[in-house]
This record gives structure tokens, sequence and C-alpha cells, in this order.
């Protein structure tokens, strides 16, 4: 029976290609270093081959480490920050380790005033509670009114235009 | 049922089209890899080429293109779909919620 999966002999063959592709970024490393010095990039190209060659899983670990984190460091940082984490935020999972409990969603904070609102309507609450409420809602008003004065700073003639607005209204 | 041959002759033709691609991009590869030395950048692409093209053509195309995508920076357009996730999130908490 033939055998029809040499796998032993394909993961062979593919080390040798893994092979050759370290030894071309060695010697392009080594051309780019020694590029006034053609005989020292000789000689290390030499102790480059006789240790992929007879050192190859470590040779090749190696270079492979240098490689993706010196070289390509800065695009997987990139892609981590800019690509995966924005993803990974909807499912509660914060890169920066901050867990998404110790800090109230937005969904969760209306639910939780929701609540609060129907407990002090039944005069549930306790004290604590409502002068919690009382202080989110004050909160909320004074955030409100700090975005209006922003804006009278900016931009010019901002209460004359508002002026204007609500008469047109009108 | 021609429709089928059909199918497979043009799928046949797209993957010709992308192995020829494949071996492009790794001769290019050796070419900017071994600059000094054009001889030795045609041996090394000629034994990439063999292998990652003729032998194991699944590992090469898988190789590159996933070679590609990382590198171009494909995958920093993922979080345009961040907010997808995000609604889909919060319409599955606030059907619990009700």
């Amino acid at each position: 029976m033939p055998v029809l999966f040499d796998i032993l002999g394909d993961i062979a063959n593919l080390s040798f290609v893994i092979k050759i592709m370290c030894f071309s970024y060695l010697t392009y490393w080594l051309y780019a270093t020694f590029y006034n010095s053609k005989i020292i990039f000789g000689i290390a190209l030499i102790v480059a081959g006789y240790f992929t060659i007879t050192y190859s899983d470590a040779t090749t670990a190696l270079v492979a480490i240098f490689g993706l984190l010196f070289v390509l460091g800065p695009q997987l940082q990139q892609t981590i920050w800019f690509g995966l984490a924005p993803l990974l935020q909807p499912f509660g999972i914060d890169l920066m380790g901050n867990t998404v409990n110790q800090k109230m969603s937005m969904l969760e904070q209306e639910k939780h005033s929701k609540e609060l609102q129907s407990k002090i309507a039944a005069g549930e609450a306790s004290q604590e509670e409502v002068e919690a409420f009382q202080r989110q809602q004050q909160l909320q008003q004074m955030a409100a009114m700090e975005g209006q004065e922003d804006i009278g700073d900016d931009v010019p003639n901002y209460d004359a235009m508002k002026k204007r607005s609500m008469m047109l209204r009108r | 049922m021609s429709i089928f041959d059909d199918i497979g002759n043009i799928f046949n033709i797209i993957w010709i089209i992308a192995l020829a691609f494949i071996a492009y991009w790794l001769y290019n590869w050796a070419k900017e890899t071994l600059v000094f030395s054009s001889t030795l950048a045609y041996i090394v692409a000629g034994i990439l080429i063999y292998y990652l093209v003729f032998e194991y053509p699944v590992i090469g195309f898988l190789g590159v293109t996933g070679w590609i995508i990382i590198t171009s920076g494909l995958l920093m357009g993922l979080a345009i779909f961040a907010p997808v996730f995000g609604n889909i999130m919060y319409k599955m908490k606030k059907g619990e919620g009700q």
C-alpha cells in the first residue's frame, strides 16, 4: 500500500525551506551591517551558514523572534491596539486589564438610575441612595451646562446667534 | 451537467493565476533580500518556488497571503466592525433586561 501522507518527509522539506529563508534573512542583515567591508561580510556569512546548518533549530527560532519582535514589532503593536482591542471591547475583554464590572457601562448606569427612580417614587430608597441619585443628577446638569459654556467661549457671538435662532423659531 | 465542469475549469484557472502570483512574490522577496548577488537570488527563488508552489502549493498560498494580510495592515480595518458586535451585545443585554 503506497503511503498517502509522508508527514515526516513533508516536515523535513518545509524545515529545509525555513532554513533557506532564515539564511537569506541573515545574509540580508549581514550585508547591511558589513556594507563597507566585504571580507568581514564573507566571514560572517560562512559563520551564519554553519550555525544555520548545524544549530538550525536555535538559529531559526532566534531569527524568527528577532524578525517578529524587532522588525515587525511596531506593526504588530498597531494591529493589536487598533485592530484587536476594539473588537474585544464589546465582549468585555479589556487588553489593559480593567474588567468591565469595575466601571459601570452606559447601559448598566441607565438601568441603575431607572431602578433608583422607581425606588424613590415608591419610597423604598434609603437616604444614601437618594443622596447618590441627587448627586448624579447634579453632575449631569453641570456637565450639560459646561458644554454650553464651552461653546459660548469658542464661537464668537454665540449668544447673539442663539437669540436670533430662538426668534426665528417663534 | 457542463456547468460543474465550467466551475471546475474557472477555479483551476484562478488557482493557476494565484500560484503564479505566489511565485512572482517569492522571486521578488528573494531579489530584495539577496540584493548583492543575483545568482544567489535566482537559486533561492528557485528553491522557494519549487517547494512552495509545486510541492506544497496550499502551504505556499496560505503562507504568502497570510503574510501579506498581516504586514499590509489590513487587520487594523477589523476595528470597523467593532460597533457591529457592540450593537449585537447591547441588544442581547437589553433583551435579557426586559
